[in-house]
């Protein structure tokens, strides 16, 4: 029997194993007690996040003299809190682990494919059914039932596919699901009983969590309240949802006899952004962590640790030649290309694998590499272009680009960076738990924040309900593109700071850490004030900067405390 | 490998742990570091090792100035401080592996070298085992027997004869250090143990209070001192008294 407690939670991986192995009931059990302590979990967590809302508020009513209730950017602003933080709130909570949490993947190659397809059919047919629904429900509301029919049948399918082919082609181009399993991955599942538990970390949970409910809230209030305008609340919660936006503009457009793509493409691109993402999240963990690094996670390995086993046998010569050659063969698998590597996070904490990319990087960029690296740039700056001169059709090419390129090259300097600094540390003897706060602060920063910014800036919409594509011009651009560029750098910054460079036990590390990490605070207060003060519509940006860098400057301060002097 | 400290110089706070320290390091020589504690002897050894950025003077390589983030620089040594750095959830042999790797070094015949050293410091039935699953003495002859294959131009050792290892391996490692010498490889350890500061090394770097006192071969120390053999624990009684004249002044 699997007893609950905190440490358990902690120690998902190995406990799951466990469990599953010996008593199967143990975690059902396990299951509904965790739903509860999750369920209360995130009834304090909202209201915690509702509390701070308040209180800033409040604090705003006093620079503003803006009437508490009588404002409507309360309401607007409480609707982007509960859209934003919320769900994902709920969702990390009580679904976060019982649900996504445990994939059971077949060990078998051919399995592991029909495993595979099946996954990938289902998923197919969820969200056409799901498309199905809301044109057909939204339709019904503002159009008749012949357009509903209309819009239902076309739409569906070709959103569903939209939604999904993204995926499929960058599983196509750098994975292969089912068939890409290494011999020594497959043979892992097989000592592990033939199945393995995939456990999301927190943040994947958060970001796949809001990914899902946000598609799932949104159409489901457009289809309860339908429109915004004439509902201040539920309008003003809706309205940044962009599937609302998708459906009025599909609706109106073939009561108007054309089609006008605009607006539901860049939610097809927006797509782009997340789904690989956080597909690519699911595989890394199932193909790295959970495979290759059984019980990686410290708190499993005193789990595991102190669950009693077999005790090993005695190495002898020719074991210990074998399982060098092994370990070195591990390193030689890693043979995948280097934008597939980094689209899927394949920033693994398989110290030898870094160590691979380290040296591959020391030793020159590749041809492919610089033109990954200086595409990367390019979309960037075109995006950047894009978005100033408001060149919709511009943007939304640069915003492929950039989804596709952009994150990968910013991964691909984590690992420069990180590869670098592990090997030159791993070189002069630093501590390991120093890399590995970095290389989990790195991969974090870049997968979860940046996307973020990006969705929230895409769907950003101003004081009269129109969508602004970006903000154009103004703090809110400022925010933006300062995050864009401010957080890689400020990675790096951290990176370099923690190399050894400047030692945070000496004093110019202490300096350094305290400028710049006021700079990191105190520039999310002063773009966040100029912001709130010009346009408020931009909290959502604004909160995310600060969290983010928030997050950032406490992470620089947990790796600075991690190292100690050789 | 030339090695060279000019004018180095570092600071925690108001203590000054080297104050320019000047020394030249011929390949081929053991070196031992005596201090009392706190005497600076880490911070050197973490300076050569470009861990410590100094505050003033450098450490030359070769005629060269270091460059902390090269690799190709600190693949020329290894620093094993007394408490060696591990990946303790992981096998001797992966944590090997990753040194070997780390330094490129796996080449073909590593694997044979490795199970003989293995065997020479009665580890190899110890090779599956994870770090954390043995003594304090096993790992750090695990770690040292990753530095003996690597066999890096310098040798930075922390309290080496401190670390737990039994006589066997203490041994071992004396017998390997003085093959690496005659290699041209400069070892550079640091110990409080008088005895075997005299019997191991060519040559002595005492450092008290960030001041190097005396860098010289203990053949010559021991000619121009007249207590002969005792030379280093005449030394150190001399720098203790000095120190309490110096605090009876001060009072």
């Amino acid at each position: 029997m699997v007893a609950y407690s905190k440490e358990f939670e902690t120690t998902l991986t190995g406990a799951w194993d466990d469990a599953l192995r010996t008593s199967p009931t143990a975690v059902s059990e396990y299951r509904r007690k965790r739903f509860f302590h999750c369920l209360i979990r995130s009834v304090l967590w909202t209201s915690v996040i509702l509390g701070i809302y308040l209180l800033g508020w409040a604090l705003y009513e006093t620079q503003t003299q803006v009437g508490f209730h009588d404002s409507k950017e309360f309401y607007r602003f409480g609707s982007y809190l509960i859209v934003f933080f919320i769900p994902v709130i709920v969702h990390w909570a009580v679904f976060g682990s019982t649900h996504l949490g445990y994939l059971r993947v077949p060990h078998d190659a051919s399995a592991l494919r029909r495993f595979s397809l099946t996954r990938f059919y289902k998923c197919l047919l969820w969200i056409t059914g799901f498309w199905l629904w809301v044109f057909a429900l939204r339709g019904s509301l503002y159009a008749n039932w012949e357009w509903s029919l209309i819009t239902s049948v076309v739409a569906a399918p070709v959103m569903a596919l939209a939604t999904i082919f993204p995926s499929v082609v960058l599983f196509g181009l750098f994975g292969r699901w089912g068939r890409s399993k290494l011999p020594m991955q497959r043979a892992l599942l097989q000592s592990k009983g033939g199945y393995e538990a995939i456990h999301l970390s927190r943040w994947q949970n958060i970001v796949l969590g809001g990914w899902l409910l946000l598609f799932v809230l949104g159409p489901l209030s457009v289809m309860l309240f339908g429109d915004f305008d004439s509902h201040l609340w539920l309008g003003l919660f809706l309205d940044l949802f962009p599937s609302n936006h998708i459906v009025t503009v599909w609706s109106h457009s073939l009561q108007e006899g054309k089609f006008v793509f605009d607006r539901a493409l860049r939610y097809v691109f927006a797509l782009f952004v997340f789904i690989p993402f956080w597909l690519g999240r699911i595989r890394h963990k199932l193909r790295y962590d959970d495979l290759l690094q059984p019980g990686s996670n410290p708190e499993a390995q005193k789990l595991v640790v102190d669950t009693p086993h077999a005790p090993e046998a005695p190495a002898d010569e020719e074991s210990v030649r074998l399982a060098m050659s092994q370990e070195y063969s591990k390193c030689g698998a890693w043979r995948r290309g280097f934008v597939g590597q980094t689209l899927y996070g394949g920033l693994g904490v398989a110290e030898l694998r870094l160590i691979d990319s380290a040296r591959k990087l020391e030793k020159g960029l590749t041809g492919a590499q610089r033109f990954w690296l200086t595409f990367g740039w390019g979309a960037l700056v075109l995006y950047l272009m894009a978005i100033q001169f408001y060149a919709l059709q511009f943007a939304i090419v640069a915003t492929t680009m950039l989804a596709l390129v952009f994150l990968p090259m910013v991964h691909c300097c984590k690992i420069a960076a990180l590869g670098r600094h592990f090997r030159t540390g791993l070189l002069a003897g630093s501590r390991t738990p120093l890399t590995k706060a970095a290389v989990n602060s790195g991969y974090r920063m870049c997968l979860v924040l940046l996307p973020a910014y990006l969705f929230v800036g895409m769907f950003m919409v101003n004081a009269k309900g129109e969508v602004l594509w970006f903000p154009v011009v103004g703090p809110g651009s400022l925010a933006f593109i300062a995050a864009m560029i401010l957080m890689p750098m400020g990675s790096a910054i951290c990176l370099w700071l923690t190399s050894g460079y400047a030692h945070p036990y000496s004093l110019r590390g202490w300096a350094w850490i305290l400028a710049l990490g006021g700079f990191w605070v105190l520039a999310p207060v002063l773009v966040g004030y100029h912001t709130l003060r010009v346009d408020p519509n931009l909290f959502p940006i604004f909160l995310l900067f600060a969290v983010g860098i928030g997050a950032r400057f406490w992470n620089w301060i947990g790796i600075g405390l991690l190292q100690r002097p050789g | 490998m030339n090695l060279e400290t000019k004018d180095l110089t570092k600071s925690y706070l108001l203590t000054k742990a080297l104050d320019r320290v000047s020394l030249k390091f011929e390949p081929g020589e053991i070196i031992c570091v005596l201090g009392v504690n706190g005497a600076g002897k880490t911070t050197l050894l973490n300076c050569l090792a470009g861990l410590i950025v100094p505050d003033g003077g450098g450490v030359l390589i070769d005629g060269e100035p270091i460059k902390r983030d090269e690799a190709g620089f600190r693949k020329r040594l290894h620093l094993m401080p007394d408490f060696p750095n591990l990946f303790p959830d992981k096998t001797m042999i992966r944590n090997l592996t990753i040194m070997l790797r780390t330094y490129e070094k796996d080449v073909p015949g590593m694997e044979d070298k490795v199970v003989k050293l293995l065997k020479e410091f009665d580890l190899l039935p110890h090779a599956n085992s994870s770090m954390n699953s043995l003594s304090r003495g096993q790992s750090y002859k695990g770690i040292l027997t990753g530095l003996i294959a690597i066999d890096p131009e310098l040798w930075l050792l922390d309290e080496p004869f401190a670390s737990g290892m039994d006589p066997h391996g203490i041994n071992s490692f004396k017998t390997h250090a003085q093959e690496a010498s005659k290699r041209g490889r400069t070892i550079i350890y640091t110990t409080q143990i008088l005895e075997v500061a005299e019997r191991f090394s060519k040559k002595v770097c005492v450092i008290h209070k960030g001041n190097v006192v005396s860098f010289a071969p203990l053949e010559e120390l021991k000619a121009n001192s007249d207590v002969g053999e005792n030379v280093l624990e005449e030394l150190f009684r001399e720098l203790r008294s000095d120190d309490l004249k110096a605090d009876e002044m001060a009072a």
